[in-house]
């Protein structure tokens, strides 16, 4: 599903978030993205989803080749990968439902179809009561469980997922985490990103471990 | 296909109701720009009424032939003939000094005084009209008449004519540059409108180029809204005109006794309102176009 080649991604100011990386990510697999902060997590989420270009080396998204993509097929590539961000990126001024319905919009899904499977998906995260909410009157958790209903209302096939837990209760955690279990075992490629020790003992996945942009250690399952 | 309609159909839409909650800002914009479309428009008005009262002319071209006081009927009988055989000429009709002078009687109410002269003092004259009249024409046809026996003068407004041709076609070349100029005024303040329009939905826009969106799909909301503005604009315009037109002709009607009705400024016909619609709707989504390839090219 993911394959990197040799990448590296130097910011301007002539930092060097990720050096040299190599690594694959096979169809249907969950993987935890570790590292402390600044280590380069969101950058290679960013380069999966072409919003980050390399600056050197070669990645594979679901076939394609992100570095050789023309500009045009960016949006198309996007809409496969379910994105959710670290800052969360929700329309504030919008409720919930329009939010969740935006990217079956950008689709060019139809208004019924596109209510009907915002519907869907905000029911999967357990926030269908709060569709005429704005996103300020939502808990922390809540929120977070909107940003991961907008990210799988197109029922992408690769779940890209950026610090889920971060300022979140335990609780809330624990049900977050719940349900990127229930994604990983539909079928779908789930990458999270995080820091946070409660994700990685709860999840006993592959992980992928980032120090300074390099590359730790690429083991197998591990338990803390 | 279906599909593409609806999704065009739900943004017009979508857009509609953006533009009907607008900002005073928008409005107001709308306002000015109606305002400044009024300039073009109004003139071509004019121009329109000028063409016609132009066209009246030309279908009632009358040339007047005043024979010599002292021409006798056998010229009068001589200049008859000559008309009666030139293919220029469409019809004509002799006015005897007799009537002249009755009808002169009749208008003046000063009977009594030309009673009292000793001789008629009017000459005989030949009303005529011509088949062709352009202006080279008539000044052709004059010059022939001149040298025709017995007769003394021709009188026709060929100069006046022709300035008004010249005056028209000057006006049609002014009107077609500040149409020109005042589209591009019109594109200029939507563009602006519509840059900060996208400044203000800045993080909406971003989300959407983050989450798949093309900028085809980003832009089109602007479009229409551009279009609608323009479009609005020029509804506006024809608007004010029409209502600037009807306090005119109450005006002039009150004077069609005296001249006629061929001063009526004329209103737009459907194909210049159509003409009106759609300039001021392409400027709009020309000024939409710049606005949002600048603006979104920065995101
Ligand atoms: N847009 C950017 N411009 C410059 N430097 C950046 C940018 N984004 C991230 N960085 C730098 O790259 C490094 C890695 O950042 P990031 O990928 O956000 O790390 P993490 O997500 O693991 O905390 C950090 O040192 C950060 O300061
Ligand atoms: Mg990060």
């Amino acid at each position: 599903m993911i394959s990197l080649k040799q990448v590296s991604k130097r910011y301007p100011g002539n930092l060097e978030a990720l050096r040299d990386l190599n690594l694959d990510i096979s169809t249907g697999e969950a993987v935890l993205l570790t590292g402390r902060s600044g280590a380069g997590k969101t950058t290679l989420l960013k380069l999966v989803s072409a919003i980050e270009m390399p600056s050197a080396g070669e990645i594979m998204v679901n076939g394609q080749s992100i570095t050789r993509l023309r500009r045009s097929q960016i949006p198309y590539l996007r809409r496969s990968i379910g994105i959710v961000f670290q800052d969360q990126k929700l329309l504030f001024d919008s409720d919930v439902l329009t939010n969740v319905t935006l990217p079956l919009h950008i689709c060019g899904q139809s208004r019924s179809v596109a209510m009907k499977r915002a519907r869907a998906a905000l029911d999967r995260v357990g926030l269908l009561e709060r569709e005429r909410s704005l996103p300020v009157a939502l808990s922390g958790g809540e929120r977070q469980r909107l940003c991961i209903a907008r990210a799988i209302v197109n029922r992408p096939s690769l779940l890209l997922v950026d610090e889920p837990t971060a300022n979140l209760d335990p609780d809330y955690a624990k049900a977050i985490i719940d349900l990127f279990r229930s994604f990983h075992q539909a079928g779908v490629t789930v990458v999270i990103a995080t820091h946070d020790i409660e994700v990685i003992n709860r999840f006993p996945l592959r992980q992928i471990h980032l120090d300074q942009g390099r590359l730790l250690n690429h083991t197998g399952p591990t338990t803390y | 296909m279906l599909n593409w309609i609806s999704q065009h159909w739900h943004t017009f839409w979508q857009t509609l109701g953006r533009l009907v909650r607008a900002p005073i800002s928008t409005l107001l914009a709308i306002l000015v720009m109606g305002t400044t479309l009024c300039l073009p428009a109004g003139l071509y008005l004019m121009l329109h009424s000028l063409n016609r009262l132009q066209g009246v002319i030309h279908e009632n071209p009358q040339v007047t032939i005043f024979m010599k006081i002292l021409s006798n009927s056998s010229d009068i009988q001589q200049v008859n003939g000559l008309l009666n055989q030139d293919t220029e000429v469409k019809d004509y009709k002799f006015i005897p000094k007799n009537e002249a002078l009755k009808s002169l009687a009749q208008r003046s109410g000063i009977t009594d005084l030309l009673a009292g002269l000793p001789s008629n003092p009017l000459p005989d004259a030949f009303v005529v009209r011509l088949k062709n009249s352009t202006p080279e024409n008539i000044a052709y046809f004059k010059n022939s008449v001149l040298n025709w026996p017995s007769v003394d003068s021709v009188q026709y407004d060929a100069i006046w004519a022709q300035r008004l041709a010249a005056l028209i076609s000057l006006g049609r070349n002014f009107i077609i540059l500040i149409s020109v100029l005042l589209a591009f005024t019109v594109s200029v303040i939507i563009g602006n409108t519509i840059r900060l329009q996208i400044a203000s939905r800045q993080a909406e826009i971003e989300v959407s180029i983050l989450i798949g969106a093309t900028r085809r799909f980003i832009r089109r909301p602007f479009l229409y809204f551009g279009a609608l503005q323009g479009l609005a604009s020029g509804l506006i315009a024809w608007g004010i005109l029409q209502l600037c037109l009807m306090a005119i002709n109450v005006k002039i009607s009150a004077f069609s006794n005296l001249y006629g009705s061929i001063f009526i400024l004329h209103s737009f016909s459907p194909s210049a309102i159509a003409v009106l619609l759609a300039g001021s709707s392409v400027a709009g989504w020309l000024g939409a176009i710049f606005g949002t390839s600048y603006a979104i090219k920065n995101i």
